[in-house]
């Protein structure tokens, strides 16, 4: 017996042995055929360009992409894959749970190595990548010049993507506006209508918006609430700000943040809302009840947060579109060329195709009901009356025009949002719940927690 | 003879306290028992039984009983990750192996502290203890520098390897060696000629096979729940490990709960299963008693 | 009487051969990182390619002054506390009850203690959202149709400070017994069966046995789980973060050291100042770790 546990030990250790050098055999042999690879295919677009522009159905090389979102990934993906059908587009998805893209991101950086060609960055973090060292590329030197595509681009799209010191690095395929997305049988139920018009109207000031409130609870019995969670107001004061919370160095208070706090503890104290958390289970099963009335929902957010959790009545019309009180937008991809990228042009091709290309926009807003990023275009699918995206029932390019999107400020982002967010949020939720017990306390507090997180910050 | 009248009397004694005991202290205990059952029980079945419904269910009510959702979900996972299995593949590679490595290399540390007199060996083992100290948040960035110079980044070698040093492992092993292994086997051993790595394999290892079991048992556990370093090392989707595609299964906008909690349940069989059986070696191996001196 | 535990000293240099390899590890996946943190801890970083800054003692000087830190500490010791103390108390009484030959159905319950430690905290949290919440949560739906609660005075239990730890402390309890438990079976398992056979022919009971035969016999196994716990516990990350999103709230009375730690390195991007965080951890750690081998080994030695 004692003999075949020896036999079974050292049989062990011979395969852990075994394993390991035939990985470590897999991973270094496999890293040299990348790094072999890497100069060559570099060679080959700079000699195809100094000929002769290629088609892009005739490029050919290979990408690294990598990506933080598993549903736009693919999709990304598979688009590129179409037009270019002989590059290799090698897509990892990285999710950005904890943090992880962005770690990974970082510290790739850092190493310099496996860092993709094309970096794709969400709206909570590009601001941090854009002004990262080594990271994007300038996009408006050569051989880029892509200040020939943003023209037609939405202003604020360009502006997040360029740096503090004004230099042009990452470029966007869609503008992302937000409404006010409500249940057009809970409006019809307690309100009289489900008329996007008139909901508007009705919902047009804080004011009004509190007495909407007051009346889906009193002719409810208490049952009906106005938003799930806090988080709803806030996504559409945040993204009504005149400033950004930075600014010269200072933080900066927008009154509009302190209108979002009196106006949600009206609505906490009221019980108008449900207490829920946005993104957890309780919030995303909200949308198929008849309970909760309305949610802020960007253009990303008629697919991905209403018809994705309204599984039922994706396509019934069950939802209507309105203007809140306050204009907004929340969220939005960008992308660039890594500032060391091997492959630059062929990166550049297939970043400027996705991000201006009309013809691609165009098919691409009726496949996907994205909002695309060119104001030509905005312009001509809101008189599209064969537009109608069936979870609203509403062309959305109606609800948001050309000049809707004109005018959003895109001077509200900073590297320092995630925190400074987290930290308002949670301060006014502990005012909201009754921990702190007054507003002034509230601000108190965010201020001393930002303090923390950067003290070299002015903070009054 | 007066000595064995005592034994009997005694021996009454405690089964008529026993007898007494049964119909009070005995159902208390059997009570208490079953109810601290059902607190565990209860969230794990939840669990187990939220892979069959739909995530607005899950999100809605708490459910009891089954539902029909089980191969939706699956579907999602197979959408949402369609490298799910390869996942899988990897989770168990690096912790059959990762756990194998620390269990071999964690007892012969252990054996060494627990039965050698060497210069230095305070310090030694308390240099092992301090790297139990150190919070898993605070090494990455300097790991994850490591393992890019190393070469290993999307490297299963690069989770396996670390294993190595198990300083949970060595404190427990050192500890249950020093009770269960007398040193006059060992001298025995010796007398008849035996070399010292002979003795650990053919003789200590067996005995000791009790607690590197339960060790182990953690060890895999920890392993392969593990979230936070393979996500930063691993930076191709074929080399993400189980809690990686669980987090990838409810999508960008957290919508599938349901497919999450499928893949919860899918990746707690093969911990049951090392579970089962490593508590085999738990029960069954040692009588310590008998190789005591 | 030391002595006598060892091996004639002629072999003692086996000893090196042996922890050899186990020590290769250490170094270089254990040592290194930990040493390149305490460097980073006397920079300024914020984790890009510009490389850290020496700025000396700034860090730590910042550190001392710092409340979050403090109250960080704070928070993890009383969330630690309120779990671990029922944790090694049902742990230790169900090692002992199980242990009972006569007992039926022992197998399948020391099955099912240990199941909660099969999960993660990632998996459970999910759940316990849904039978905590504010508005809808199982438990106040429960409570309100027991007449024991109403809608209106409904607890907000993750927005109440009490509550939340108290929910982190119940879940690290319930995932964790069950392991210490498994610990001290294999502990109690090494107690040579002629001591309770002596204790039962001195007519010893329950009691008496348990406290002066198996507790002293268990002293190095309830070392290792206080130390573990220490060491576990001071570390306490993924509870609390799930549990609270990752935000410690309300007013950060469920941050962790670990947390702070984590989102100061990481989100904030301060990765010379997360460093120090880490080291003051490292420290306290040591500290604590210390106090309790003085306390419960005091003449058991490793020599």
């Amino acid at each position: 017996m004692r003999k075949s546990s020896l036999i079974k030990v050292l049989a062990m250790v011979v395969c852990v042995f075994m394993f390991a050098t035939v990985v470590v055999g897999c991973g270094s042999s496999s890293d040299k055929s990348t790094s072999t690879a890497a100069p060559a295919s570099s060679a080959a677009p700079t000699a195809s360009t100094a000929a002769a522009p290629t088609s892009d159905a005739d490029l050919s090389g290979s990408i690294l992409l990598w990506h933080f979102n598993q549903s736009d990934g693919p999709t990304l993906q598979k688009a590129l894959q179409t037009e270019f059908p002989k590059v290799k587009i090698d897509l990892q998805v990285t999710i950005d749970t904890n943090l992880a893209y962005q770690t990974k991101l970082t510290a790739a950086l850092r190493s310099g190595s496996g860092v993709p060609d094309i970096i794709p960055a969400e709206s909570a973090f590009v601001t941090r990548f854009v002004n990262l060292a080594d990271c994007y590329d300038d996009l408006s030197a050569a051989p880029y010049n892509a200040k020939d595509v943003t023209g037609k681009m939405v202003p604020y799209t360009v502006q997040i993507g360029t740096d503090t010191k004004g230099v042009l690095r990452a470029l966007s395929h869609q503008a992302t506006p937000g409404a006010v997305g409500y249940k057009r049988d809970m409006a019809t139920k307690y309100l009289g209508t489900d008329d996007p018009a008139k909901i508007s109207d009705m919902i047009s000031t804080p004011d009004k918006m509190l007495e909407v409130a007051k009346t889906l609870s009193d002719k409810s019995g208490g049952k009906a609430k106005l938003i799930p969670s806090q988080d709803e107001l806030y996504q559409m004061a945040r993204g009504a700000r005149a400033d950004a919370w930075v600014k010269d160095n200072k933080l900066i208070l927008d009154p509009m943040m302190t209108t979002f706090i009196d106006v949600m503890k009206k609505v906490r104290d009221g019980k108008y809302d449900a207490g829920k958390k946005a993104w957890q289970n309780p919030w995303t099963a909200s949308f198929a009840d008849d309970v909760t009335f309305m949610y802020a929902i960007p253009t990303w957010g008629i697919p991905y947060i209403i018809a994705t959790n309204d599984k039922a009545n994706v396509d019934k019309g069950r939802w209507g579109l309105a203007k809140g009180p306050w204009s907004y937008f929340w969220g939005g991809t960008w992308f660039g060329v890594y500032s060391k990228s091997q492959n630059k042009e062929l990166a550049w091709r297939l970043v400027k195709w996705y991000t201006s290309d009309p013809d691609h926009l165009k098919a691409w807003a009726k496949q996907t009901g994205d909002f695309i990023n060119n104001t030509d275009l905005i312009g001509e699918l809101g008189n599209d009356d064969s537009f109608i995206n069936k979870t609203v029932n509403q062309n959305p390019y109606k609800v948001w025009t050309a000049d809707d999107v004109a005018k959003i400020n895109g001077a509200l982002f900073t590297d320092k949002d995630d925190t400074i967010n987290l930290a308002f949020q949670t301060a006014t939720d502990d005012f909201f719940n009754g921990t702190t017990k007054t507003k002034e306390d509230a601000i108190k507090k965010f201020k001393d927690a930002v303090k923390a997180k950067y003290p070299d910050l002015t903070i009054e | 003879m007066a000595n064995e009248a005592v034994k009997i009397k005694t021996n009454r004694q405690v089964s008529l306290n026993r007898g007494k005991n049964f119909s009070s202290s005995r159902i208390f205990l059997y009570v208490g028992l079953i109810v601290l059952a059902l607190i565990c029980f209860i969230p794990f079945y939840m669990m187990l039984i939220n892979a069959t419904h739909s995530s607005y269910d899950i999100g809605a009510k708490i459910n009891l009983l089954p539902s029909d959702q089980l191969i939706a979900n699956y579907k999602v996972i197979m959408k949402n990750t369609p490298r799910y299995w390869y996942g899988f593949q990897n989770s168990v590679i690096i912790s059959v192996f990762g756990t194998l490595l620390s269990a071999y290399f964690g007892s012969l540390a252990a054996y060494g502290f627990a039965k050698y007199k060497f210069r230095g060996k305070n310090i030694l083992f308390w240099a092992v203890m301090a790297t139990m100290m150190i919070p898993p948040q605070l090494g990455i960035i300097g790991f994850y520098q490591l393992m890019n110079a190393m070469h290993l980044i999307s490297n299963p070698l690069a989770l396996i390897l670390p294993m190595a040093a198990n300083a949970n492992l060595v404190f427990f092993v050192r500890g249950y060696i020093e009770g269960a292994i007398s040193n006059s086997l060992i001298e025995s051993a010796r007398m008849d000629g035996c070399g010292e790595f002979k003795i650990f394999n053919r003789i200590v290892l067996p005995l000791i096979t009790p607690s590197i079991a339960t060790m182990s048992i953690f060890t895999f556990i920890t392993s392969w729940n593990n979230f936070f370093t393979p996500l930063v090392i691993m930076q191709r989707e074929d080399r993400y490990t189980v809690p990686i595609m669980t987090y990838m299964v409810n999508g960008f906008y957290r919508d599938q709960f349901g497919a999450v909690y499928t893949s919860l349940a899918i990746s707690v069989v093969p911990i049951m299963i090392v579970f089962i059986f490593a508590s085999k070696y738990i029960i069954g191996g040692l009588t310590a008693g008998a190789v005591k001196g | 009487m030391l002595k006598r535990l060892q091996i004639d000293d002629k072999y003692g240099r086996y000893g090196y051969f042996f922890i050899f390899p186990f020590f290769v590890a250490m170094l270089l996946f254990t040592a290194y990182p930990l040493v390149y943190s305490i460097y980073l801890s006397f920079t300024k970083w914020d984790g890009s390619t510009i490389a850290p800054a020496f700025i000396g003692i700034d860090n730590f000087k910042h550190l001392v002054k710092d409340h979050f830190f403090w109250d960080s500490i704070l928070n993890t010791f009383k969330i630690w506390l309120f779990a671990v103390t029922p944790q090694m108390i049902f742990a230790i009484i169900l090692a002992v009850v199980l242990n009972d030959k006569k007992l039926k159905g022992k197998g399948i319950f020391r099955a099912v203690y240990f199941f909660p430690a099969l999960v993660t905290a990632v998996s459970i949290a999910g759940l316990f959202f849904q039978l905590f919440a504010w508005q809808g949560g199982t438990v106040n739906n429960l409570l309100i149709s027991l007449g024991i609660s109403t809608t209106d005075s409904a607890t907000n239990f993750f927005g109440s400070i009490f509550w939340t730890r108290f929910l982190c402390s119940f879940l690290l309890w319930w995932l964790w017994f069950g392991y210490s438990m498994i610990i001290f079976m294999a502990g109690i398992k090494a107690i040579p069966e002629e001591l309770y056979e002596a204790g039962d022919v001195d007519g010893a009971g329950w009691w008496k046995k348990f406290r002066y035969i198996t507790l002293p016999s268990l002293r190095p196994t309830i070392l290792y789980n206080i130390v573990t716990s220490i060491i576990g516990g001071l570390a306490i990350f993924d509870v609390p973060y799930m549990l609270t999103s990752g935000t410690g709230a309300p007013d950060y009375s469920a941050q962790t050291i670990s947390m702070y730690l984590y989102s100061q390195t990481f989100q904030a991007n301060n990765y010379g100042y997360g460093a120090s965080i880490g080291v003051g951890l490292c420290i306290l750690t040591t500290i604590f770790v210390i106090i309790a081998f003085k306390f419960i080994n005091r003449d058991v030695s490793i020599d």
